[in-house]
């Protein structure tokens, strides 16, 4: 106890001393449980302490299987794919099929020269429409029937009320 | 961990101390079951502190003012303090167990818990310092200060009790 004395005089010294010899009361405490539950308390904390570490490291080496099991799976899948996809014999229907080696495109046959692609095409090309296409119908009948011509209605002709 | 040696020979040597120290605040019963507190939590630490008993201490001190302070009997609590059962075992031929209470229990709360923690507790100013919160000097002022405190009231008559 001389750390921080250096004014201590020798009455107060001598104060220090006497009551040193006073003894504290002990107090009432089962030092033997005391010891038990400290022990027992120590146990605990080392318990928690241990858990969450122990927690976390399980954790993380799931995870890591996991994701080392998913992508073993994933890649064996991938491959049996593949081994199945080269060893598998081609549909029997498509077999007996006599099929062209390859397909001829389709003749869209004769173009009316009035459809509208026709005259987009015209016009997109030459610019105008000014040659007309050459029709194979006489003017003033029917292109694709052979019906007879209306007569046209003349307003003259007709007595009564019109009749100019 | 602190040991269960180590733990027995710190409630050996300071358990009496460190319950006079909590009394300081509170009462007998109050103060044991504080003090057996402060040794399971100490039992419990992860790490053991540098310096076990200067961490009683503080544990106990910090305890103590906390349970005052949540207490809504602190009056009479503080009133039972300030009329405290001994607190003392034994004592010099010239004094008292009562008297020796009387004594202690008049000064300021602040001196009394540097004058405990210095004589019985062992502690150094410095670790008394941090215990308080306050600085070595002032701690070893208050030291001073309570010592000549006692020193005039000890050779001081005794007052007279009155017969009751």
């Amino acid at each position: 106890m001389s750390d921080h004395e250096p004014n201590l005089n020798d009455d107060l010294q001598r104060v220090e001393r006497r009551l040193l010899g006073w003894a504290p009361s002990a107090p009432n405490i089962d030092r033997d449980r005391l010891i038990f539950e400290a022990g027992r308390s120590s146990a605990r904390s080392k318990f928690k302490q241990a858990f969450w570490p122990l927690a976390t490291a399980a954790a993380v080496l799931a995870a890591i299987g996991s994701a080392w099991g998913w992508s073993r799976e994933h890649s064996r899948r991938q491959d049996l794919e593949m081994v199945l996809e080269r060893s598998r014999p081609a549909h029997p229907a498509l077999l007996a099929m006599d099929l062209p080696a390859t397909i001829a495109p389709r003749d869209p046959g004769p173009i009316d020269p009035y459809s509208y692609a026709a005259l987009t095409r015209r016009l997109t090309e030459s610019g105008d429409l000014i040659d007309p296409p050459t029709l194979d119908v006489p003017i003033g009948r029917h292109p694709v029937a052979d019906e007879p011509i209306p007569t046209p209605y003349r307003v003259r002709s007709k007595p009564g009320r019109f009749d100019l | 961990m602190i040991p269960a040696e180590r733990l027995a020979s710190l409630f050996d040597a300071h358990s009496a101390a460190l319950l006079l120290y909590a009394r300081q605040w509170l009462d007998r019963d109050s103060a044991e079951d504080l003090v057996q507190q402060a040794f399971l939590s100490l039992a419990s630490q992860v790490r053991a502190p540098d310096e076990p008993l200067a961490w009683l201490y503080r544990t106990v001190r910090n305890a103590s003012v906390s349970r005052i302070r949540l207490s809504v009997r602190r009056r009479r609590r503080e009133a039972a303090v300030s009329r405290p059962e001994t607190w003392f075992d034994r004592l010099d031929d010239r004094l008292d167990a009562d008297r020796a209470t009387e004594l202690l229990s008049g000064l300021p709360v602040e001196t009394r818990e540097v004058i405990v923690a210095r004589i019985w507790g062992g502690l150094t100013f410095d670790q008394i310092a941090r215990v308080q919160g306050s600085s070595p000097a002032t701690a070893f002022r208050r030291y001073r200060d309570g010592l000549a405190t006692l020193q005039e009231r000890m050779e001081r008559p005794c007052p007279t009790t009155s017969p009751t």
